[in-house]
């Protein structure tokens, strides 16, 4: 072939000289350098035909599972005063073990079985609420989604499944949240310790998260749930932190200590996610965390100072924006580097 | 087997006649030239946005308390002009970090006192509709000369935004209609060319939010179903479902477009969505299908991301008993679930036929 060839012109050997992948020739593709029958071609010889048809099944089966627990949940719910007792705890109880069972039967690799035991975790919780109508206990909400967690937390174990892992955190969340609300008594309170605890166990969930996809305890190893869990962990440290800085500085045991497992949780999360798993979008959103806490600070330190003066919202103003380039010039550095280590 | 690289996939494309000549000798010239410019992130893109219109904000606030917010319409307009060819200068003469960031952050003050100043200059009956022409002829002036993606995005989807909420009060549906023609066209007509042209895509993707904005109920205030009616909504459904089934078309592989009665099946589908359901879930679902099909990854992920709301939208507006409601739910979710059964049993035939809209 006489064309000019690539690697001989002395083009990058870093982008050109990589394993083809799909993501690549669509990056060329976006750059207008090629077209779209070439990207084509190409997805059909790395094996991307079969894609369409995945996709596809994916989004009828999560759109079609969502739809009916929505009915059933609703159906229930709205027509509870005309149904009798036994209907109403009978129902949800049929469903919970009817979804389990089927997981079971269908195989819970198998993307039915999994779409059926989340349904069954679904439904256990409009069981446990079922059961709460018809037996007025008295207990509070959190007392719900304390039962809820724990009745699925077996087979949650079992199911070697990340989005059952999620579902099982986000009830311990919200329970948390609740109890905070509706039975957390002085001094606890006036702390911020429910948001340290919050915290530490999303950091304890992606430290899980990391064993069970090394250890192979996950079915398939994935990285997104940590692109939804390290946000939620940073929300959870800087929501909480920002406030207490603007407001009153780092005051009291409790906000020092969430301040150190910022900290901590920023080294650990810097070497784990630059080092070991070269993760550049939890990089950046810990670099985004530590701007917004430090543009926080400087709210601070205008208000010890009491600098009132007009010009210090434009001294801010631009201190962000000396931030923001900095955040962006560091990222772009460890993606450069990242890039030239692949 | 051995792993082929990028190099030899592109020498293959070019010995089966895929690629030209001059493509590759670009593709050389371009990679040898940008191996030290990584590929824009998106969502480093968000957080820059986000933290611009925090330092924007900051910035434009400090220099209006300077002058003690002692303004006429016009000098606010004047000012707001000023902050813009700053930021356009800052921005095109210079190539430091640093100036960059501060242009775009001077521009969104910029934004924010010309539309101000437009709002005050045309007085409160007119506010909406003058800020939305300003908005306009910012966004159509600065797109050829702010070569910024996020910019050029950001200032198209401030024109849709600023479109909905003028053409809410008092309502006019055409307007909110013919931005919807516009916004659909658009987006299908850049995202479907055979070669992408990097200038343009900003613009389909702020036609592409803009559409998710215009036909979601999304007010100023989030989502507040209540307040959000498009007037004949039956327009809006005509115009995406023309271009759902355009989407469907380029989407599917060659030997499944060929068939008479899957088509029939497609159509009457769609015909379907259109009569019984809302524009909502139509936008979503033709920017799933484009996206997918046209090998932008985004824009599918938008069209996904909008469908759950489209359809609780949908649900909630229905005008039926709250009984009538949950089975309708629970039919849909069935009917969904039996397409995907029968279309795992029938599958393995057309697969192998499937070499168009296979997208990673």
């Amino acid at each position: 072939m006489s064309d000019t060839e690539p690697a001989a012109t002395g083009a990058s050997e870093s982008r050109l000289d990589r394993e083809a992948s799909i993501g690549a020739l669509r990056e060329l593709f976006h750059d207008g350098l090629i077209s779209r029958d070439a990207l084509e071609a190409a997805g059909a010889e790395l094996g991307a035909s079969l894609r369409w048809r995945f996709w596809i099944d994916r989004v009828l089966l999560v759109l079609g599972t969502t739809l009916l627990l929505a009915g059933l949940i609703s159906f229930i719910a709205l027509h509870w005063h005309d149904l009798g007792r036994a209907i109403k705890l009978g129902g949800p109880a049929i469903l919970v073990v009817a979804a389990v069972l089927s997981a079971v039967w269908v195989g819970l690799d198998r993307p039915v079985g999994r779409a059926l035991l989340f349904a069954g975790s679904v439904l256990v919780g409009l069981f446990l609420g079922a059961f709460g109508q018809v037996y007025q206990t008295g207990a509070d909400a959190w007392e719900l989604f304390r039962a809820w967690w724990l009745l699925i937390a077996l087979w949650v174990v079992a199911s070697r499944h990340q989005e059952q892992w999620l579902l099982l955190i986000a009830l311990i969340d919200v329970m948390i949240a609740m109890w905070y609300e509706q039975a957390a008594r002085p001094p606890w309170i006036y702390t911020v310790w429910p948001w340290v605890l919050t915290a530490l166990l999303h950091v304890a969930a992606l430290v899980g998260l990391h064993f069970g996809n090394a250890k192979r305890y996950f079915v398939t190893p994935h990285a997104w749930p940590r692109w939804l869990l390290v946000p939620a962990t940073l929300f959870l440290f800087v929501g909480p932190l920002s406030v207490h800085v603007v407001d009153k500085g780092l005051d009291g045991v409790d906000v020092w200590v969430l301040f150190l497992a910022y900290i901590g949780f920023l080294a650990v999360g810097f070497w784990y996610c630059r080092f070991h798993e070269r993760d550049l979008f939890s990089l950046t959103c810990l670099g985004f965390s530590v701007v917004w806490l430090a543009t926080c600070f400087v709210f601070r330190v205008a208000r010890v100072f009491e600098l009132r003066d007009v010009s210090m919202l434009l001294f801010v103003g631009l201190i962000v924006a000396a931030m923001l380039t900095g955040l962006v010039a560091w990222v772009r550095r460890i993606q450069k580097q990242m890039g030239s280590e692949a | 087997m051995a792993k082929s690289t990028t190099t030899d996939l592109l020498r293959r494309l070019r010995a089966d006649g895929h690629i030209e000549q001059r493509d590759l000798e670009a593709i050389c010239t371009r990679a040898g030239s940008t191996s030290m410019q990584p590929k824009a992130l998106w969502y480093l893109q968000v957080f820059l946005l986000f933290g611009a219109l925090i330092a924007g904000i900051l910035c434009t606030a400090g220099f209006a308390a300077i002058f003690r917010g002692d303004f006429t319409d016009t000098a606010m307009l004047g000012f707001g002009a000023f902050y813009i060819g700053v930021a356009v200068a800052l921005h095109r003469l210079t190539d430091n970090l640093f100036l960059s960031h501060l242009a775009l952050a001077l521009s969104i003050g910029g934004h924010g006192f010309f539309l101000f100043g437009v709002s005050q200059k045309a007085g409160h009956d007119d506010a909406l509709v003058a800020i939305f022409l300003g908005s306009l002829v910012l966004c159509a002036a600065l797109y050829p000369i702010y070569r910024m993606t996020l910019h050029r995005t950001a200032s198209c989807v401030l024109v849709f935004v600023l479109a909905k909420i003028a053409s809410n009060d008092p309502p006019m549906p055409i307007v909110c209609h013919v931005l919807v023609a516009v916004a659909t066209a658009t987006s299908a007509w850049i995202l479907a060319r055979r070669r992408c042209r990097p200038a343009l895509m900003p613009l389909a993707y702020g036609c592409v939010i803009g559409l998710v904005i215009l036909t979601l109920p999304i007010s100023e205030r989030g989502l507040w179903f209540e307040e959000f009616a498009m007037q004949r909504p039956w327009i809006a459904s005509i115009v995406l479902a023309v271009a759902l089934l355009f989407a469907l078309h380029r989407a599917a592989p060659d030997g499944v477009r060929t068939q008479a009665r899957l088509a029939i099946i497609v159509v009457g589908g769609v015909l379907a969505l259109a009569v019984l359901t809302m524009p909502g879930i139509l936008a979503a679902l033709f920017l799933a299908v484009l996206g997918h099909a046209m090998w932008h990854p985004i824009v599918a992920w938008i069209g996904l991301g909008s469908l759950p709301i489209a359809l609780w939208h949908y649900f909630y507006s229905l005008d039926q008993t709250y009984a009538q409601k949950s089975m309708t739910l629970v039919a849909s979710g069935v009917l969904l679930l039996a397409a995907r059964f029968v279309m795992s049993k029938s599958g393995n035939t057309t697969t192998t036929s499937a070499s168009r809209g296979d997208v990673a």
